[in-house]
């Protein structure tokens, strides 16, 4: 089945990096970007992707807090927050959220990972 | 020689992963929550980063440098305000040690994190963009910015310099890491860069 993923990243390359390895692996979904939090955020509650894939290190919002304005309005979306710097703190907080994390940088393993999750039963 | 928009945000993004990586394991250090990231990455000339570094009140600083050497050859240098790296070596060993005796363990306490900050930054060069690197064993040193920056060389020599913002609880420091890189390397670097940026199109 042919999904929507949201990529959230203020990095393009990041981008080029996530959406280039996604399409590899599922060519048929739809991919979207968003540059900030802030972008994110009126994207999803314009419409809902099936899942987001979320830069926690951004200027202006960061990921955490567009997650939470977008769980305000989305419980159904699941997302991946990338980062390279996972913390105790963060891992808290994520679980709160309901989203997983993805070790950056995003590499085919990464990816997998990430794709594994949106793709399980819930 | 100088390097375009976009090969500087695939390295801004690459070396944000590496300093990611960094602020995930001193964060298991210091025992409290580590916050890293590269806001610039930039050409510029080391009298350009003197000037910056002087104009925060840093006339003397704290440097961790190593030489890496492999498809590039470079020596990496981490820059620290004097006053401000005493403090985060503070953070790192403890409250327990005070300000004035952190002496003996300063040294060795940079050149840990230094060498924690420095290999992970190169490191998620080396798996990002497919290079291999060997890493010298890291060396501290203290002095005045110039002399820091041009043991050897002229002070218009354009490095490649990444702006390091460092939050740890209420600490703030704001570092430099530059790469000084010789003409070969900064055109082995830009091939990489560019062939990586192919392999995405």
């Amino acid at each position: 089945m042919a999904h929507t993923l949201l990529i959230v990243d203020d990095s393009k390359v990041s981008r080029m990096m996530i959406r280039s390895k996604v399409s590899q692996l599922q060519p048929d979904w739809q991919i979207v970007e968003a540059g900030t939090g802030d972008e994110a955020v009126a994207m999803v509650r314009a419409s809902a992707p099936d899942f987001i894939t979320m830069d926690v290190n951004m200027p202006g919002i960061n990921g955490f807090e567009a997650v939470e304005q977008i769980r305000a309005f989305n419980t159904s979306t699941k997302i991946a927050m990338l980062t390279a710097n996972i913390q105790e703190s963060s891992r808290a907080k994520a679980s709160d959220l309901n989203v997983t994390f993805v070790q950056k940088p995003a590499t085919d393993l990464a990816i997998r990972q990430a794709l594994d999750y949106f793709l399980a039963v819930a | 020689m100088n390097l375009t928009e976009i090969e500087l945000d695939a390295l801004t993004e690459v070396f944000n992963v590496g300093v990611g990586q960094a602020a995930s394991a001193l964060s298991q250090l210091a025992n409290a929550t580590v916050r890293l990231s590269v806001p610039k990455v930039e050409m510029i000339s080391k009298q350009n980063i003197s000037n910056e570094l002087t104009s925060q009140g840093a006339d003397r600083i704290c440097a961790v440098r190593q030489d890496f050497t492999g498809v590039l050859n470079t020596e990496a240098v981490l820059m620290f305000p004097v006053q401000q790296s005493l403090q985060l070596v503070q953070l790192m060993v403890g409250d327990e040690v005070p300000l004035e005796q952190l002496g003996e363990m300063e040294q060795e306490a940079l050149a840990e994190i230094g060498n924690i900050l420095l290999n992970s930054v190169v490191s998620g060069m080396a798996d990002v963009l497919k290079m291999q690197f060997d890493g010298s064993l890291p060396t501290v040193e203290l002095g005045p910015v110039a002399d820091v920056l041009c043991g050897n060389g002229q002070m218009q020599e354009k490095v490649l310099s990444l702006q390091i913002d460092f939050a740890i609880d209420a600490l703030q420091i704001q570092g430099f890491l530059v790469f000084l890189l010789d003409v070969e390397s900064i055109d082995s670097l830009k091939t990489t860069v560019r062939a990586f940026l192919k392999d995405l199109e």
